[in-house]
């Protein structure tokens, strides 16, 4: 407290870990990445009603290379798995992976020939939404989930 | 549409092909004519081509697994008539050793991806189809899904996910 006097007003202390992953955090770039209904529950969120971009989520991209968040909204098949496999691969780091709904979860009730079993049987995921299709508020809930994980990273120091 | 009316194409296909048929139902006003394998095409050509029948719009080329009879199979043909607003159902079974039934690709070009989702589904080969490759399935699927003695636990590619591209971690 003593130390903030010493310097003019506007000027604050911080860590660089805490002042890199605020910046990360408050600028999710998700991929447009719907496979199924949940991705009209995902474009609800995006819209005006729910509004991600008050969370700074709200930037979806049609590319891998220009985001950093990949929400898989629907059922994971057999045949996709390897292209969201390929997607993900073409991500920059840091990224992060929600699995939005309970097919992307757990596959859901479609225990079958032809639908993975969860993305996490594919990918690394950081935050899972239950719910078939979540609601919006769920999937905003995953984003903050995600932005309190964010913020509780080691940049520099491992 | 009446139960004669229908009959009429019944009466008309048995009278033609004495020998392909092996049985009939009018059911909901609608014919059902049971067709021996050999006979397919020649009763789906005359369907087509004759303008009293003018069946021209293939709805659905399907099949059920009968599995524990002779004949295990059953590919099942569904046609209307746009001109004379009805339907007609073939049915044709197979056995699961001579798995394979006349295609009708040259006769109704909509048949082709109907064709080709029951051989994927059920190994039915489709003597004659131009392009009989899986439709829903990727290439190296092995097995017929809608069989009734595929495993519902998948069949060994969701053990070890090896078709899975491993670049980076």
């Amino acid at each position: 407290m003593g130390l903030n006097r010493e310097f003019e007003s506007g000027v604050m202390t911080t860590t660089v870990d805490s002042a890199v992953n605020w910046a990360r955090k408050s600028a999710l770039w998700p991929m447009t990445f719907g496979l199924a209904c949940c991705a009209i529950e995902m474009i609800a969120v995006v819209a005006a009603r729910y509004d991600v971009d008050r969370f700074g989520a709200g930037v979806f991209r049609g590319s891998p290379r220009q985001s950093d968040l990949m929400i898989v909204a629907g059922t994971l098949t057999r045949k996709m798995a390897p292209v969201v496999r390929r997607i993900y691969d073409q991500m920059p780091e840091p990224r992060y992976v929600i699995a939005m709904g309970s097919c992307a979860t757990s596959g859901n009730v479609y225990n079958t020939y032809s639908v993975v079993q969860g993305v996490d049987q594919i990918l690394p995921v950081d935050v899972y939404v239950a719910g078939c299709p979540p609601r919006p508020e769920a999937l905003i809930d995953a984003i903050l989930t995600l932005q309190k994980k964010i913020m509780s990273q080691k940049v520099f120091a491992k | 549409m009446s139960d004669e009316l229908n009959n009429e194409i019944v009466e008309r296909v048995r009278a033609q092909f004495p020998d392909a048929v092996v049985g009939h139902k009018v059911f909901a006003g609608e014919p059902y004519i049971s067709i021996k394998k050999e006979g397919l095409r020649d009763v789906c050509r005359m369907l087509h081509d004759e303008p009293d029948m003018a069946f021209d719009y293939p709805v659905e080329v399907t099949a059920v697994d009968y599995m524990g009879d002779a004949q295990r199979f059953e590919v099942i043909h569904v046609f209307w008539s746009m001109e004379h607003r009805r339907r007609v159902i073939l049915k044709t079974r197979i056995t699961e050793d001579e798995c394979n039934v006349d295609s009708v690709t040259d006769i109704w070009k909509g048949a082709d991806f109907m064709e080709r989702e029951t051989y994927d589904m059920y190994g039915i080969v489709f003597n004659g189809h131009p392009d009989l490759r899986r439709i829903l399935m990727t290439d190296d699927f092995e097995g017929w899904p809608l069989r009734k003695d595929f495993p519902i636990e998948g069949h060994g590619w969701r053990e070890n996910y090896d078709f899975i591209p491993q670049i980076g971690d």
